[in-house]
């Protein structure tokens, strides 16, 4: 039996706006279990990097409602006091986003920004030592001198290399990872998730992936889970979402990647965009993009169910699917 | 004759080596190529290779140091006057963010509309029926000529920035990056697009990207560039089932593909490559042999030519 480290029932986030409640994030169920790497896809908008945030309880806007709850190695984050929080952030649970350099300090030399962690959440005897040991964790060239640079001396791939150091300062139970290498190109891509992978073995934490790329959920992730305007739509392992596709949306994504193994005739993309959150449609909220929507998903929202141990799915006619 | 002929292309910067020395750096290095009316050639590389400078200058935006480029036989770096005006009428681009190339304080009519009255292609009376087409064209309702640029998706604006292309009727169209902003739904609704265009107008395409799926999905050629220099051409089917040299070998196997599930452990993906690319090339041999699994002595020594491995099929590596 596999022992969640991170459970997530009935998520909600709304936010208030000049339209009205803005439903950014709506009832989401998740699970992630010691040292396993799961995926959260989706398109921009569908609330995937904010249930990302809401796992530290980093959101903040006009109105905010966050409701549900979240549970991180057995706290329960919705209500703990700031206190205890800051004690979770960065030690149980760390992030890495897509932008280093946005989240690195211009100004202070990597070394001292990869100490400061150290020092907030460890009692380390020889903090220097510690970092130059996390650098060569991360495979950081010459740490003896390197950590006395300046986040402009990296490129794009060596910043995200300390960004994961930082991560890992406090050996953290679980990694949450923003799409972490859209902002790289494929080959040093390719490098960091070797790196990761092979950090979340030694080190024993499991990996939050949030991504829109489903070909690093395929390469990367054991189960998944495919978000729609702020509901999870599929979920299940990556094997069968990915392999045995039961929802409409998911196989549309899937037919909207261009391939280079496969030779495609002519990609199909799905058509419309994602609803506004302050005006969601009526039944299923796919169903204006949905190629076998009825009348029945025009009416009724479907309900997530259970197709077979661990595949899940949102959809009507899910039996026509498969 | 071909539509684009570029020889020996080089577009220097001043930089500085490592010990801070002003230098000369040749982002674009002697790239050569053709692109025929109608056909649509992809340009891939990572990013500082060279490919969006190699664009520039083949537009006539970006002075060349060295070499030549024709369209339509005339050199466009020597161009003046109205055969300058001609030429940017038959060569248009497009870019990855279209919200930069549009004034947001001006509706999608008077954008498009503007493009028409500049270049007389239009009169006052027939603009708006003009516009309306060239929206219809790239599948946009033309009840969108009153809106501004920020009440379009990223999509949408990408269409438009097409849209304001076509006004023109080019010949050739170069597309940087056209589609890395977008979700992938999008994604493909574009690159469609681009190609029932390019069929339709027999219009050529350049397609600038660092997405090997997404250019071999629309281009029927393609160059791979790395430290610009072009170190692999041919038909873009032939070179992404079988690339030759090691640094497309490198990139096919860094594509994560949905299809993947079945070959996920690392050492099976024998990711051995740690490198990037330096700022300076070295100064002998390969430029790629510092990066490269299979280089011998040699490599670091000798420069590879750029030669016919096979019909059409060019690459700059010793070992092929």
């Amino acid at each position: 039996m596999q022992n969640p480290i991170l459970t997530v029932a009935d998520l909600k986030i709304s936010f208030s706006s000049d339209e009205g409640t803005i439903r950014a994030v709506d009832g989401v169920d998740l699970v992630v279990n010691e040292n396993e790497t799961v995926a959260l896809v989706g398109e921009s908008g569908c609330g995937k990097s904010l249930t990302a945030l809401a796992l530290a309880r980093l959101v903040t806007g006009p109105g905010l409602s966050l409701t549900g709850t979240i549970r991180v190695a057995g706290e329960d984050i919705l209500t703990l006091p700031e206190a205890r929080l800051r004690a979770i952030r960065g030690a149980t649970l760390a992030y890495i986003f897509q932008d280093p350099a946005a989240s690195l300090n211009p100004v202070l030399r990597v070394g001292d920004q990869i100490a400061e962690v150290i020092r907030l959440h460890r009692q380390v005897p020889d903090v220097t030592a510690e970092v130059i040991r996390l650098m060569q964790l991360v495979g950081l060239p010459n740490p003896e001198s390197r950590r006395k640079a300046y986040p402009h001396e990296f490129s794009g791939g060596m910043q995200q290399r300390v960004m994961i150091a930082m991560a890992l300062a406090c050996q953290p139970r679980i990694l949450v990872a923003d799409e972490p290498t859209t902002a790289l190109d494929v080959t040093i891509q390719a490098q960091i998730f070797t790196l990761l992978s092979e950090l979340q073995l030694q080190l024993k934490m499991a990996v939050l992936l949030i991504t829109h790329n489903l070909g690093l959920v395929a390469r990367n992730a054991a189960r998944v889970y495919v978000m729609y305007s702020g509901r999870v739509m599929e979920s299940g392992p990556v094997q069968e979402v990915l392999g045995q596709t039961l929802h409409p949306y998911t196989k549309g994504l899937l037919a909207a990647v261009p391939r280079l193994n496969r030779p495609v005739e002519r990609m199909l993309g799905i058509e419309g965009a994602v609803p506004h959150p302050a005006h969601l449609p009526n039944g299923c909220r796919f169903h204006p993009r949905c190629p076998q929507a009825g009348k029945l998903c025009r009416q009724t929202e479907p309900l997530m169910e259970s197709v077979k141990e661990g595949h899940n799915v949102r959809c009507h006619y899910w039996k026509q699917q498969a | 004759m071909s539509l684009l002929e570029a020889t020996g292309v080089t577009v220097r910067y001043q930089g500085h080596d490592e010990q801070g020395r002003r230098q000369l750096w040749a982002a674009v290095d002697g790239v050569s190529l053709t692109v025929a009316e109608g056909e649509r050639v992809g340009i891939i590389g990572e990013s500082g290779s060279g490919k969006t400078t190699l664009g520039k200058a083949l537009l006539g935006i970006e002075p060349v140091a060295q070499g030549a480029v024709l369209f339509r036989g005339q050199n466009v770096h020597h161009l003046k006057g109205r055969a300058l005006e001609t030429f940017r009428l038959g060569a248009q681009m497009i870019f990855q963010d279209p919200m930069g190339s549009l004034n947001p304080r001006m509706t999608i009519g008077t954008a498009l509309g503007e493009v028409l009255s500049v270049h007389k292609l239009a009169s006052r009376a027939e603009q708006p029926e003009r516009v309306k087409a060239l929206l219809q064209q790239v599948g946009l309702d033309n009840g969108y000529t009153r809106r501004y640029p920020h009440e379009f998706s990223g999509g949408q604006r990408q269409r438009i920035g097409i849209a304001r292309a076509l006004a023109l009727n080019p010949a050739l169209l170069v597309a940087d990056e056209p589609v890395s902003a977008l979700d992938v739904s999008v994604q493909a609704q574009i690159l469609n697009l681009l190609r029932d265009l390019s069929e339709a107008r027999r219009m050529a395409v350049l397609l600038i990207a660092h997405d090997l799926a997404v250019v071999n999905y629309v281009c029927q050629r393609v160059l791979i560039m790395y430290q610009g220099q072009v170190v692999e051409e041919g038909m873009a089917q032939e070179v992404f089932s079988n690339p030759r040299h090691p640094y497309t070998r490198l990139l096919k196997s860094s594509v994560p593909d949905p299809d993947d599930v079945a070959r996920r452990s690392v050492s099976e993906l024998g990711q051995a490559d740690q490198g990037g690319p330096a700022t300076l090339k070295p100064t002998t041999g390969c430029a790629f042999a510092p990066r490269c699994g299979q280089a011998e002595a040699k490599c670091f020594v000798e420069k590879p030519d750029f030669h016919e491995a096979s019909p059409g099929w060019r690459v700059r590596c010793h070992f092929q």
